[in-house]
């Protein structure tokens, strides 16, 4: 009798699974632990005309809650791919790619754009703002794309960024009169606005100067402490890859390298809400 | 920072591409609309026309008279003509009332017979019928002047009589029997179409009457003040003379050739409008594609930051709409500015059409309805013409728009 149940059960468990791809809820529960983003057998390729270009070749790694975390690799190794995967912004050819649990591949349009809108935070490298966006609007912008209300206290916490990020002189400018520094500073106000777990950095500092650069490594990696947010940089940049607890190297669309999970400042971190014991990505 | 906001601002980015294809929008829209209003003025031209030249506002009958009259239309007689001319007389709004009787006959010098059309008009009120002709030489038929006879310019060629000739009309009586009276030309009338000028001759109602032996009017013809007062007036007669056992017809039952040109004029009118619906649509379509490939990364890093396909539509859409209702803006006050140059400078002179002598100076009638289809037209086809490419960028795949340089 017991096992008819248990196969039931297993069997509703599977139907509700079915019913709901995007929530795939494993038995390490990746959803509640602090392993944020996990890639399975990762491959990715790209039909150009008749030659098929594998930017991907079995891509395998995890990143946990709060790493600041560098992608590093020569032009064409696939640094953008992977971070394209992880912003759910593009899908494997075949592998699974779960962030906060969910799996982009199986979410319908609206449910995806929701889950970037207040799961992930995009900073490019070409910073990508809103030309006709002010400064204050340009950072508002997400916020009212996912729809939320703009009271007192979002425009308190819209003002503490730009100050954070050192603009409160320029909100009323467009980008078009800032410096490139400053513009991604913009950019970085922009994707920490709505909160999100994982901030994506596709060659952040690649369009700014030595020190600019540095500037914003510095202004990602203290909010990345002060927030606990996660941020996964792609760069060619020596002095970031220096600069990050974690590195990983890929080359040809392989990992060729990981300097592996950085469990020791997690806990260090008070931000973190997980029980001590919490499930990492390789526990 | 909504979407309307958001578009606006994106016009303005872009504002010589923006004016451009407003300006194209604008000229699509002046043209149709200046052509609407030289229609529209070439049609109330025609129409006063119409109706002061013979066919009157309304026209009263014995019931019966249009249905079952025909040949036997002297069974359909107003024989309670006063009665009917008392109730007309009261209305408001009412300029001239005339009656009138048709008569078929045969005119002759002695020599030549003639078939002719010929109507007996009320000569104490007669200028509907007066219009209906020009007077080449000599005068109408005269108050009282029973025996006297006018003809068509081509008739009395035929029949070689001038003024001061005399011919024997001949005809039936209502009870069948042959009459004919000898009648004085008083005059000789044109009327610039042939088919009338060779049969038509007037006489006064009286002489019609004798020469029919009957005692009343086959109608009257009414003139109002005002065209546009028939349907109430109309509907206010009817209503008071549902007992006299007539019927009353308004110009526009009774203008088929009128309503032949005007449905003419509106299929043109309905082509004109379909190419510039067209252009319309074709230039948006065109303007929002350049916005798309400019915009690409744009649409990559919105789509990123949590916008839905259904935002990405929207806000293009937006962006279209803001051109057209520009463009109706702008299109309407140009076309009202052109049409008052064009009026306010004596209008457009249009040489004779085939037929008439004389050419005449086209103005422009503006009119509300036609500036309501022409904004509707516009809207219309611009969100059609952003929809296509709306729906485009919002299928774009995000890394690639990302990637695009
Ligand atoms: N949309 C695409 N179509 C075809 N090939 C693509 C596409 N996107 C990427 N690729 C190819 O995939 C490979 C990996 O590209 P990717 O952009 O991930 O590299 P990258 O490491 O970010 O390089 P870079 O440092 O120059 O930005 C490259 O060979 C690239 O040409
Ligand atoms: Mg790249």
């Amino acid at each position: 009798m017991k096992t008819i149940n248990n196969f039931e059960e297993a069997a509703a468990n599977e139907l509700l699974v079915n019913e709901n791809h995007s929530e795939i809820n494993t038995t390490d529960n990746l959803a509640s632990s602090a392993c944020l983003i996990r890639l399975s057998g990762v491959h990715k390729r790209y039909q150009l005309g008749k030659t098929t270009v594998n930017a991907l070749n079995g891509v395998s790694f995890s990143i946990n809650r709060g790493e600041f975390t560098a992608i590093a690799g020569p032009s064409g190794s696939g640094k953008t791919t992977i971070l394209n995967l992880i912003g759910c912004i593009d899908d494997p050819t075949s592998g699974t790619v779960l962030v906060k649990g969910k799996n982009h591949q199986f979410m319908k349009d609206r449910e995806a754009s929701i889950f970037r809108n207040q799961t992930l935070g995009y900073i490019f490298q070409n910073f990508n703002l809103i030309p006709v966006l002010s400064v204050y609007e340009n950072i508002e912008y997400p916020l009212r794309i996912g729809k939320i209300k703009i009271d007192r206290h979002t425009k308190e916490k819209i003002y503490s960024l730009i100050e954070d990020v050192g603009l409160s002189s320029y909100t009323k400018q467009r980008p078009d009169k800032l410096s490139g520094g400053q513009r991604q500073r913009v950019a970085v106000a922009r994707a920490l606005v709505c909160d999100p777990d994982i901030v994506m950095a596709d060659e952040p500092t690649a369009n700014l100067d030595h020190n600019t650069g540095l500037e914003i490594l510095n202004l990602m990696q203290k909010l990345n402490r002060r927030l606990g947010t996660t941020f996964v940089i792609s760069t060619h940049s020596e002095m970031i890859i220096e600069k990050s607890r974690r590195v990983i190297r890929v080359l040809d669309g392989k990992i060729e390298s990981d300097t592996g999970e950085d469990y020791e400042y997690q806990n260090k971190t008070d931000y973190d809400t997980v029980d001590s014991e919490r499930a990492t990505c390789s526990a | 920072m909504d979407h309307i906001t958001i578009s606006l601002r994106n016009l303005l980015r872009n504002y010589k591409r923006t004016m451009l294809t407003l300006s194209v929008l604008v000229l699509g829209i002046v043209g149709m609309l200046v052509y609407a209003g030289y229609i529209d003025f070439s049609m109330w031209g025609y129409r006063e026309e119409t109706i002061s030249g013979g066919l009157g506002h309304l026209r009263v009958y014995h019931s019966g008279y249009n249905t079952r009259g025909g040949e036997s239309y002297l069974d359909y007689l107003m024989e309670n003509e006063k009665d009917v001319y008392r109730e007309l007389i009261r209305n408001k709004g009412i300029r001239e009332i005339t009656s009138e009787l048709e008569i078929n006959g045969l005119v002759s010098n002695g020599n030549t017979s003639e078939m002719t059309m010929s109507r007996g008009y009320d000569t104490d009120s007669v200028s509907v019928i007066r219009n209906s002709f020009t007077l080449k030489e000599g005068s109408f038929v005269t108050n009282g002047g029973t025996y006297q006879i006018a003809l068509g310019v081509l008739l009395a060629e035929k029949l070689d009589a001038r003024v001061g000739s005399y011919l024997t009309y001949m005809t039936t009586t209502r009870h069948g029997a042959l009459n004919a009276i000898d009648l004085e030309v008083v005059g000789i009338l044109e009327t610039g179409l042939k088919e009338y000028d060779e049969r038509l001759s007037v006489m006064s109602i009286e002489t019609a009457k004798l020469l029919l032996d009957v005692e009343a009017a086959d109608k009257f013809i009414v003139m109002l003040e005002n065209t546009d007062d028939v349907p109430a007036i109309a509907k206010e007669f009817k209503k008071k003379t549902a007992a006299l056992d007539i019927e009353v017809k308004t110009w526009d039952e009774l203008a088929q050739f009128y309503n032949q040109v005007k449905a003419m004029n509106e299929s043109y009118f309905l082509i004109t409008q379909m190419i510039i619906l067209v252009i319309v649509a074709f230039s948006i379509i065109n303007t929002m594609r350049m916005v798309i490939y400019e915009r690409m990364r744009e649409i990559g890093t919105l789509r990123a930051i949590g916008m839905t396909k259904t935002g990405m539509v929207t806000m293009f859409m937006t962006e279209g709409l803001w051109l057209g209702i520009f463009a109706v803006i702008f299109g309407i006050a140009a076309a009202h500015l052109v049409a008052w140059i064009i009026n306010v400078s004596g209008g457009i002179y249009i040489s004779p059409p085939p037929g008439q002598s004389n050419g005449y100076h086209a103005m422009i009638r503006p009119d509300m309805i036609r500036y309501f289809q022409a904004a509707a037209i516009v809207i219309g086809s611009t969100i059609v013409g952003s929809l296509v490419p709306a729906i485009r960028a919002a299928g774009l795949k995000i890394d690639e728009s990302l990637r695009y340089i």
